[in-house]
Order: C-alpha cells, then sequence, then structure tokens
C-alpha cells in the first residue's frame, strides 16, 4: 500500500465542539440505555491485550531443513482441532492423512522464546503468547513467557480446569483472551468485565461514535465498546460526549465531531485503538482540585519567578512541557536552565489520575484531533507552564563550557514565570533577520531579556549541533509533511523545516539526558534509581557492510559519478551530509533521497528500557524521557524519581551515612512510585512520610529523616511484594510506553490510508474497480524489498508502495538489492532500479486500500 | 472461508518433525484456501528444499518471500536455494537484505553473513 513520505499529524487542533456545543438533554434526544449483551467474567489486564491487539499478526518460525535455525511453531491443540473443521469438506484425503499422523506427534511445546524473539525480529508481536498459570494468595495470574508483557489475572471459575505452573497459550482476539491447554480445553477470558470495570469508573460518561447496526443509530462507546441506541436524528459518524442520567437515560452532553467531517474520521481512528477522552469522575475531580490548589504556596520551592524563562512552541499549543532560560558565563561557557511542567506534583500513586497515565502511556495525535493522556485541566491548565502565570517546575541546569561539554548537571524544584510564549517560525524568522520579535504567541510584548537570550539559544544549540555530528549521528534528509483537514477530507501539507525546532531538539535532548544521567549514576554508593531510557540498538558491521554494496551498486546502476560512493574509512553520517550536497539536478536530486532512504531503512525503532544503552539514533548511552511528563508516562516516573532522589542528596548532605541511606530510599521510592493500596497501611505511611521529606530543608529535614529512619528500623521487613513493587510499577510504566508508541503508530498509518482515499480518489474518476484513464504520476523508485517497491512521487510528495500483487510475478532483488526483477501480467520481464524514474497509476481500490501500478 | 493458519500450523508442526510429505500435503490444503498464505509458500519450500526439489523449492520460497518480505528467516533459506542453483546474484541481494532487516536474531545475522561472504568468494573465481 501507501504511504506519505514521513507524515507527521497535526497536534496542534485541539477537540472542539463541532456541533455548537449545547448540551443535547430534550427528552426527544434521549434513547433508553441499550447495552449488548454482557457475561460477567474476569479480568485481564487491558494493556497487555492493548499491546496484542495492536500488533495482530502471527507469530511463525519456518524450520529450514538446511539451516542452523530449527525451531518452529508447533501447531496448538486447537489448531489441530480448527485444521480438521477446515478440511472437513475439503476432500482432500491426502492432507487429512497428514494432519492425522502431526496429531499422533503432538506435542504442545513451544519454544518460546524463539517464538518471540523471530516475531520481533520480524517487526511484529504474536498474537498467542505462551505463558504459565500461577495461583497465589488466591489470585490466578498469567505471566506471558515474553517479560515485556505483563502479567494479567484471571476469573477463579473460569481458570479452575486449567493446569498450573505448566506452559499455556494465551490466544488474544479482539473480544478476548483465550487460554489452551494441553488437553484442548480452553477459557475465554473475556474483556467484558474489563469494559465494566471501565464503565464504572467513568461513571456513566462516555465518548461514543454514531454507527449502525441493521441500519439503526447506535452509540459506540469508545472505551468500552459497548452498543447503545442512539437518537435517530444523529447521522452516522457523529462524535458524541454524553452520560447516562440516573434513571438510565442517555443523555448527549456534546457533539465533538459532526458526521462525515474529517474529525470524526479521526476519532474513527483513535476508536479502533481504544483511545478515549473521557476520563474516569475521580480523574477529573482530581484535576479540579489541582487547579484550586495547583502547589504555588510550597515554602521549600526555589522561587525563580522573577527570572526571565519563556518557552518555544507550536503556534496554538496548549500543553507546555518546557520553557527555558540562558546564560552565558564570561569563559564563554553556557548555563542552560531546562523547566519542566511539575507533573510529579499533580499525579501522584493512588490517584486516579496516576492509573489512567500508567495505562494511556501517552497522548496521542491524530489529524486534527488529541487524545491526551491527562484531563486537559491539568495539561492545558493546571500544569502546563503557560507564559504570563505562575507554575512550579522542576528545573533541569546544565552548565558547559564553550566548547559544549557537560560541567555540571543539577535538578531543583521551584516556581517559574515564563515571560513569553513564542514560536519555532517567530524565533527562526528573528535569528535569521527576516522579522522582528515584537510579540509572542498569547500577544504580549517580548522583553529584552527574551529576546536577548535567542542569541544564546542560537550559539549553543548550534555548538550541540555540532557535537551531534561530531558523535556520528545521521541525519538524512527528511521533508516533514503532516496530515491536515479540509471539511470531510484529508490533505497533505509539507512542514518547512526551521532553525528554532532544530536547535530546540539539542537542548532537550542536552536536558533529557542531564536528567538520565542522575539516575544512572547517582553518586551515593549502593543507591541505585530505577531508570527508564530510551535506547535504540545501533546497526552492527555486517548490516553496515551490506548496506555500503547496495549504496555503492545504486550509485553504479543509476551511472551516477563514483564519487557518490560511500568510500571505505568515510563516517556514515559524513557520507550522508556529502550526498546531500552533491545533486546538480532533479534526477540527481531524487537519486540522492533513495539513497538517504536506504540509510533509514536499516534503522528499527528506539524502544524503552530499564537499561542505560546506547540510543543509536542520538549517538548517546543513557537518554531518557523528562521533557515530555504530560504527554509521556514514562516522563511523569522519571520526574517522581529524580525529585526524590535530590531529596536524599539533601539529607545526605546533613550527614546522614552513607549507610543507613538504603532504607530511607527504598521507602522513598515506594512512595513516590507505588500505590498506597499495594502496601501495608504500616507501609504506606512510612512511605508517605519518606515522600514528604522532598519538601523539608535543614534541621527540619534531618530530624524528619532520623525519626524515619528509626521508625523504619522498627517495622516489619519489607515483604517479597513491596520489595518488587517500585520494579513492578517501572516496568508497567515501560511496557505501557512502548505500546502507546506502537498504537501511536498504527493510528499514523491509518490516517495515511485515508488521506490516500481523498488525494487519489479522483484518479479512479469514482470507479473502485479502476480507472483506465487514471493520470500517470511521476517519481523515483527509493526502495525494494523482496516483495515491493516505494516510489516516491513528485506531486503529491508522498510514498507509494507497490506489492507483488500489483506489479507481477517472480519478484527478485538484484544486484545486491539495487534492481527488482519481475514477470509483468502481460508476460513481459521488467526491471526496475531503486534511484530510478518511474511513471504511475492508481489502477483500483480493494476497499481497505488504493492500488497503484507501474506504467514505465 | 476458512482460515488457512491452523493447517500452516499443522504443517509447521510436520516440518518440526520433519515428516516433509505431510508438511507439503497439510500446507498445500491451507493455499488451497488461501493461495497468498506467505507461510504455507514457505513450508511448501521447505519440503522441497528437503527433498532436494531445489527448483521447486525456489519457486516456493521467492513466492513466499514476495508475500511477506519481512519472514527474514525464509527469505535467508531462498537466499540460499538460489545460490545452489547459480543465481549468485539474486542470493547475495536477499542475503544482504536479510542483514539489512534483520536486528535481534544472531543467529540469522551470521547464516546471512556467512552465505554473502560465500557467493562474494564464488563470485570472484568466477
Amino acid at each position: 500500500m501507501v504511504g506519505p513520505r514521513r507524515p507527521g499529524l497535526d497536534p496542534s487542533t485541539p477537540v472542539v465542539n463541532a456541533g455548537g456545543g449545547a448540551p443535547i438533554t430534550s427528552a426527544g434526544e434521549t434513547a433508553a440505555v441499550g447495552a449488548t449483551g454482557s457475561e460477567p467474567t474476569e479480568s485481564t489486564h487491558p494493556v497487555v491485550i492493548d499491546v496484542i491487539e495492536a500488533a495482530g499478526g502471527h507469530a511463525t518460525m519456518p524450520v529450514s531443513p538446511g539451516s542452523t535455525i530449527t525451531n518452529a511453531g508447533t501447531a496448538t491443540i486447537t489448531e489441530l482441532h480448527e485444521a480438521h473443521e477446515a478440511l472437513r469438506n475439503a476432500g482432500d484425503p491426502q492432507a487429512t492423512e497428514a494432519l492425522r499422523r502431526v496429531e499422533q506427534r503432538a506435542a504442545v511445546e513451544i519454544p518460546i522464546r524463539a517464538r518471540l524473539a523471530t516475531a520481533r525480529a520480524n517487526g511484529r508481536m504474536p498474537s498467542e503468547v505462551p505463558g504459565i498459570l500461577r495461583e497465589r494468595q488466591g489470585r490466578i495470574t498469567f505471566y506471558p513467557a515474553d517479560e515485556s508483557l505483563l502479567p494479567f489475572e484471571l476469573d477463579r471459575a473460569k481458570a479452575a480446569g486449567l493446569p498450573r505452573d505448566v506452559l499455556l497459550i494465551a490466544r488474544v482476539t479482539k473480544k478476548s483472551v483465550e487460554l489452551v491447554d494441553e488437553n484442548g480445553n480452553n477459557v475465554k477470558a473475556t474483556l467484558y468485565a474489563l469494559r465494566q470495570e471501565r464503565a464504572a469508573k467513568l461513571g456513566g460518561h462516555f465518548t461514543a461514535i454514531v454507527d449502525l447496526v441493521d441500519g439503526t443509530p447506535h452509540l459506540r462507546d469508545l472505551a468500552t465498546g459497548d452498543l447503545h441506541l442512539a437518537p435517530t436524528t444523529l447521522k452516522a459518524g457523529t462524535v458524541v460526549a454524553g452520560h447516562v442520567d440516573p434513571r438510565g437515560q442517555i443523555v448527549l452532553d456534546e457533539t465533538i465531531a459532526a458526521g462525515e467531517s474529517a474529525q470524526a474520521r479521526s476519532w474513527t481512528i483513535a476508536a479502533g485503538q481504544h483511545l478515549d477522552p473521557t476520563f474516569p469522575v475521580e480523574a477529573s475531580a482530581e484535576a479540579a482540585a489541582l487547579l484550586k490548589s495547583p502547589g504555588l504556596d510550597d515554602p521549600s520551592l526555589v522561587d525563580r519567578k522573577s527570572e526571565p524563562f519563556f518557552a518555544i512552541d507550536n503556534h496554538g499549543s496548549k500543553d507546555i512541557d518546557q520553557a527555558m532560560r540562558l546564560t552565558r558565563r564570561s569563559d564563554g561557557g553556557f548555563v542552560l536552565q531546562y523547566a519542566l511542567a511539575d507533573m510529579a506534583y499533580a499525579v501522584k500513586p493512588g490517584m486516579a489520575l496516576w492509573d489512567e497515565a500508567l495505562e494511556r502511556g501517552a497522548s496521542f495525535y491524530l489529524p486534527g484531533i488529541n487524545v491526551p493522556m491527562q484531563p486537559r485541566e491539568i495539561c492545558e491548565r493546571g500544569v502546563s507552564l503557560n507564559a504570563h502565570e505562575d507554575h512550579r517546575a522542576l528545573v533541569i541546569t546544565v552548565e558547559l563550557d564553550a566548547n559544549g561539554k557537560v560541567e555540571k548537571r543539577t535538578s531543583e524544584r521551584a516556581f517559574i514565570h515564563s515571560q513569553a510564549q513564542l514560536t519555532y517560525p517567530g524565533v527562526s524568522a528573528f535569528l535569521e533577520g527576516r522579522a522582528g520579535l515584537d510579540k509572542d504567541d498569547q500577544g504580549h510584548d517580548v522583553p529584552k531579556v527574551v529576546k536577548d537570550q535567542l542569541t544564546i539559544f542560537h550559539a549553543l544549540g548550534s555548538v550541540l549541533q555540532r557535537q551531534a555530528h561530531q558523535r556520528g549521528v545521521v541525519s538524512p534528509e527528511r521533508r516533514e509533511t503532516r496530515i491536515g483537514l479540509d471539511g470531510s477530507k484529508f490533505f497533505l501539507h509539507a512542514v518547512e523545516s526551521d532553525l528554532a525546532s532544530g536547535l530546540n531538539a539539542e537542548l532537550s535532548i542536552l536536558a533529557n539526558c542531564a536528567g538520565a544521567s542522575q539516575l544512572a549514576s547517582t553518586g551515593i554508593p549502593g543507591i541505585e534509581a530505577p531508570g527508564i531510557f530510551r535506547v535504540h540498538p545501533p546497526p552492527g558491521p555486517e548490516k553496515l557492510e551490506a548496506l555500503r554494496r547496495l549504496v555503492g551498486a545504486i550509485v553504479d546502476a543509476n551511472h551516477a559519478p563514483a564519487s557518490w560512493h560511500w568510500q571505505q574509512g568515510e563516517a556514515l553520517n559524513d557520507w550522508v551530509d556529502r550526498v546531500r550536497t552533491l545533486p546538480t539536478t532533479e534526477r540527481e536530486h531524487a537519486l540522492a533521497v533513495a539513497l538517504q532512504n536506504q540509510v533509514i531503512g536499516i534503522q528499527v525503532a528506539s524502544e524503552y528500557s530499564r537499561k542505560p544503552e546506547l540510543h543509536s539514533g542520538l549517538m548517546v548511552e543513557g537518554y531518557g524521557r523528562f521533557t515530555a511528563p504530560m504527554r509521556e508516562v514514562v516522563g511523569l516516573l522519571s520526574h517522581a524519581t529524580l525529585v526524590q532522589l535530590e531529596a536524599l542528596k539533601r539529607v545526605r548532605a546533613l550527614g546522614v551515612a552513607d549507610a543507613e541511606l538504603k532504607p530511607l530510599w527504598e521507602h522513598m521510592l515506594l512512595g513516590a512510585l507505588v500505590r498506597p493500596s499495594e502496601l501495608s497501611a504500616e507501609r504506606a505511611t512510612l512511605a508517605k512520610r519518606a515522600v514528604a521529606l522532598e519538601t523539608l530543608r535543614g534541621p527540619a529535614l534531618l530530624g524528619a529523616a532520623r525519626a524515619l529512619l528509626a521508625d523504619i528500623a522498627g517495622a516489619p521487613a519489607l515483604s517479597d511484594a513491596e520489595r518488587k513493587a517500585v520494579d513492578a510499577t517501572v516496568q508497567r510504566a515501560v511496557g505501557s510506553g512502548n505500546s502507546s508508541r506502537m498504537k501511536q503508530k498504527q493510528c499514523e498509518n491509518a490516517a495515511t490510508r485515508l488521506l490516500f482515499d481523498d488525494l487519489f480518489r479522483s484518479d479512479l474518476g469514482g470507479v473502485a474497480a479502476g480507472n483506465p484513464n487514471a493520470p500517470m504520476r511521476e517519481g523515483t523508485v527509493i526502495n525494494a524489498s523482496p516483495g515491493r517497491l516505494t516510489v516516491l512521487l513528485k506531486n503529491p510528495e508522498v510514498e507509494v508502495k507497490i506489492g507483488r500483487e500489483d506489479l507481477g510475478d517472480a519478484m527478485l532483488l538484484d544486484r545486491d538489492g539495487a534492481e527488482v526483477r519481475y514477470t509483468h501480467k502481460n508476460g513481459q520481464q521488467c526491471s526496475v532500479l531503486v534511484g530510478a524514474p518511474v511513471r504511475i497509476r492508481a489502477t483500483y481500490h480493494d476497499g481497505e486500500k488504493l492500488h497503484f501500478a507501474i506504467v514505465d | 472461508m476458512h482460515d488457512p493458519r491452523p493447517l500452516v500450523a499443522a504443517a509447521a508442526s510436520a516440518a518440526q518433525a520433519q515428516q516433509w510429505d505431510d508438511a507439503a500435503a497439510l500446507a498445500q490444503a491451507a493455499l488451497a484456501i488461501d493461495a497468498n498464505a506467505p507461510r504455507a509458500w514457505a513450508l511448501v519450500g521447505m519440503a522441497h528444499e528437503a527433498k532436494g526439489e531445489l527448483e521447486q523449492a525456489r519457486a516456493a520460497y521467492e513466492r513466499a518471500v514476495s508475500l511477506d518480505d519481512m519472514d527474514l528467516a525464509t527469505s535467508l533459506a531462498c537466499a540460499r536455494v538460489q545460490a545452489r542453483l547459480g543465481a549468485l546474484g539474486p542470493a547475495r541481494a536477499l542475503a544482504s537484505y536479510v542483514l539489512l532487516k534483520e536486528h535481534n536474531a544472531p543467529s540469522l545475522r551470521a547464516e546471512a553473513a556467512a552465505l554473502v561472504k560465500s557467493l562474494a568468494e564464488q563470485e570472484g573465481r568466477a
């Protein structure tokens, strides 16, 4: 299929009340609740299910007779039963007899890790998850063998017939988790209980899409998938928010998107990923309470309100995670104070907001809409570092010498008062001398003390950019595009690369590394912090050598000069930078894009990890995520941990011996990261006292720490569960963070499919089956695989994927991957070079996606 | 219409036990349900390869990888058979492709790298 050229999504458009916003409560527009039938069952862990559902696919690993790789997936008993069903009417005695023999040999023994590792290697997650069922303290839990997936609990009655502590397979469908034992017994752990639990938390509030079921409009709840009868006046596709009143009647409060609008299409994508803008009643109440009591009277915070912090973000942004202040030292060095929204103050374990953050993992961005991780009261008002207001912040300060070498990193909680909310284009224009900078994004005058800092911003960002290049960071040309909304359609618009966003990216990386380094190495003997890092494995030497051969073959096949080759001894990033400067013609530029695309193609996705390993995209070890605490659960936990570490350092500085710090630290982490309900009452109290140390200073701190240590010494030792509770929470955040990134990717893919329908609908002339006169479009082949070609069109500038079914047969890679050969449907032998110009045309729409074919 | 995957799984079980005729029969039954089931084609390829039927193995493997270009183990098997049949260019291209796309599968990487090296030596001699 197809994909735009690295599209981004436009996060700037808030959810708006497209229907006018007046609550719809008249009797004529209400309907009785008509929930679909649901059987009460069992609870499962939503994140697990989300992970697997989002992934889909099937884990595969072929046995190759001549290969060293010999593990294979073995059929489960259920699969064998289903295979029988499939053969029942097929009249295939040979296959039936073969199946009988397979059954006789069947052993429910799965090389678990091989399958999962292969599934990952192939860029997929399994729909089957092997694992072990365990019963502890009356709770029956399925532990997936893959530790990156979270355990989930099962209903006792449903799990009664399943053996404990032996291998089982959890098969995940859209509606259920099915555990299959070695005797073929299975139990469905349906999502109904989960849905009911979620619905109860939401207190009857919902966001729903109007869906036609047998011609009748129903409200399909985004969170639970439940259907309710809808008022007949609502058009299909309309997105509404509403609630169920005490009489059980549905009341529609707000139209979020009109039916058939582009926004409604985005909501449909969101619904496909179970992204729900509705928050539990308790969470909303907590958010409202924060607005009333934002913690601006905390005497323990450093008062930096008079210092000229400022923010740079997109035009109209409402969730401002960061503000900064820059100063230049007399020796030419820099001081960066990077202020981050103090999310860890607003959202703590035990709050419904905390649970929501862990469950959602992140905010999600789709064309024209977003689904935030936290209620908008929090991330757009209460915690957001909006300019011209007082706010709490976690300020990470980094001191660097004139060459950008980091000399000191510290962090503290402080009050700030950002003096300007600037935009990337505005700052870029100012720095490039194209425009002045008189007003900020809110219409306030921009103070001179802020403008003066922009010179330092430019200087420091430039130094950091040079450092990044010296570290070997590879920067292929990326033309950013975003999907925008126009009435009922999606459209593509290019995003001009701007100076300021590139500079700010470097400062953000610097702050993230500074925070992460403090967690990776606490500086206190025996004290380890549970950090979360984003890692990105580097390409190995074999991969780089294969890349060298491939790009060399592409250069040669396109008869480019020898100077285009990636030379032996030349760093990859140097070659990429050089290739960007070589083209003098449009054809050569297209070739350069194709060459750089091969570099992009070898990169694998980064992911969250507990270990501070290399992020090869940035070429730094120990890259954390502190700078988006309102939008990423990993940021929230990282803040909470760092704040406690600073408190521990203060206790240490007061003379408490290192040997005494460990129990204090354990309780600080329990208080900062674990829900009190997971602890004994006594432990919860001790943990609460431990985190409260953060607000004390001097003798009061020392006294409270000593008293707490004495009480901890007199308390029972940590239970096994309490000892593991911090790790379990952090691990859950890692899983949730990774899962959210996968969901975001799936949203982007779905949006891309809809974008293509809109971009090329007219090419087919309204005939899905095809239009022989569809216009030809020019492009360049920028990638080839054994199964498809990727063509970058000139106009619109999007990537179109052409699969084997659209090309012909007998597809073969040759010339180290620079050429694809195939037999056209008309029998003609064809060859296509990566980097070469082609013309293509839309051929048909199969109901899911648009297909293209190469014309010449 | 039935789902071909249970038959594919059964074929994989037969392949695991190196019962190649059974694997082929079950994979073909899966293909009768869905002619574009890449894993079924891969199992057909394995069965042919095990029986020394290299041309048929190559055709089945090539079909499999053209339907699922992220099945790197089958891509490598395909490259190996192509090499045995003298199609050195396609074999090297496919083995290189495996190297480019692989991550976190060391045995796959080692086998692909060895094949590329061997093919380069063969081409050098030629």
